[in-house]
């Protein structure tokens, strides 16, 4: 029996809690991948209001489901995986293997050999040199005017004081945040909804978690970034 | 297939480089010196019957060439040239500005151009000298030699 989920669940669920749900009354181990794939077409046509996170999942899973499928026909298409050798005995032994041998007068349609032809390539010219350096230094330009014109950087980068600096008084000020409770949302960081400030806020949260004082997560996809102080962080704080 | 000589030819015949003497061995498995035994035996041979083309020896590697005077007769039925485009452009910012850093080429030409500077490398057309964290690059003898130069600077003139 198929197991139903809900399609705000769909838009949380991580890739393998889908899988199983769409398989759920199917052998584990003879999972028939086009019908998987019919289900969980047919499970989008049904979610007609996606949420922005939807499609994103989709993809992941559809990759998932591309490469479960890749690698059955892979499997039946030859062991060898370079595609060459006798191709209509490689199919014919996995279909054996996989006990589906086809039916008399089934056509086997035979690999297409294409004949190898000498590819003639003659020597490049000195004028066809001279013609690539102009394009080459016209390609240059090019660069160099985006570059003026892109004076400054799209997403601005902290200056002024050192980076340690930073860090170091956004872990005393998360530490006086805690106040009894065990983490702080990302959000509270920030005094606005500057691009610069959030940067700058993050960098510092990535080199705490890598100094092991705190402990980023995010229990939704895109959703908002939890900031957990560890207990090694708290001894640390209290020095 | 038992013909050494056959297999030597129908190698050179599809390739649009040079072949090394291990390349071949490898993939004709044949030993290299019955390989290198067949390639003068091929090359007497196209001589001797005055072949329109000869077995030429490039950058380490064994192809057949089309003689000078055939060349330019049949230029037309092979438009394409055995440097591509992009790689070209590496190589004649390398001439023109050489000794010039891969650094440099790299931030002109764009990442590809890690990829372009190791076949002008293989093909023998750069050379490139470790400095520091990057290396140093600028045209061999080779390259002046495929394009008919004396020296770099007459490609900057």
């Amino acid at each position: 029996m198929r197991v139903e989920i809900s399609p705000e669940r769909l838009a949380r669920a991580d890739w393998e809690t889908v899988l199983r749900a769409l398989t759920a009354d199917m052998d584990p181990w003879d999972i028939d991948i086009v019908e998987l794939v019919r289900r969980f077409r047919e499970y989008l046509q049904e979610v007609r209001a996606l949420e922005l996170e939807v499609p994103g999942r989709m993809l992941l899973v559809g990759a998932v489901l591309l490469r479960l499928k890749s690698e059955v026909l892979r499997e039946l298409n030859g062991r060898n995986g370079n595609g060459n050798g006798h191709h209509t005995e490689d199919l014919a032994l996995a279909a054996e293997e996989a006990d589906f041998l086809p039916e008399e007068g089934v056509y086997i349609a035979p690999e297409l050999r294409l004949p190898v032809v000498r590819r003639p390539r003659r020597k490049v010219t000195l004028a066809e040199l001279e013609r690539a350096l102009r394009a080459a230094l016209a390609q240059e330009k090019q660069k160099k005017r985006r570059g003026r014109k892109r004076t400054k950087p799209e997403v601005p980068v902290p200056q002024g004081e050192p980076f340690s600096v930073r860090a170091k008084r956004l872990f005393k000020r998360l530490l006086a945040m805690l106040n009894g409770k065990r983490e702080v949302p990302f959000r509270m960081l920030l005094s606005q909804e500057d691009p610069g400030e959030v940067v700058a806020r993050f960098m510092e949260l990535l080199h705490l978690d890598a100094e092991g004082k705190v402990v980023l997560t995010q229990r939704r996809f895109l959703g908002e970034l939890i900031v957990r102080v560890t207990e090694d962080g708290k001894r640390k704080g209290r020095r | 297939m038992g013909n050494v000589k056959a297999a030597v030819e129908a190698a050179l015949f599809v390739a649009t480089k040079p072949l090394s003497l291990e390349e071949l061995s490898r993939v004709l498995r044949f030993p290299a010196e019955e390989i290198y035994a067949a390639l003068e035996e091929i090359a007497a041979e196209l001589e001797r019957e005055g072949k329109p083309y000869r077995l030429a020896r490039k950058s380490g590697g064994y192809l057949l060439e089309l003689l000078e005077e055939y060349a330019d007769l049949v230029r037309p039925l092979a438009p394409g040239g055995d440097i591509p485009e992009p790689v070209l452009r590496t190589l004649a910012l390398i001439a023109y500005r050489g000794p010039i850093t891969q650094a440099e080429v790299v931030k002109i030409r764009g990442q590809r151009a890690y990829a372009h500077i190791r076949e002008l490398i293989d093909r023998g057309f750069v050379r490139a000298e470790r400095k520091g964290p990057t290396k140093v690059l600028e045209v061999t003898e080779e390259f002046l030699e495929y394009f008919g130069l004396e020296s770099p600077e007459d490609f900057r003139a």
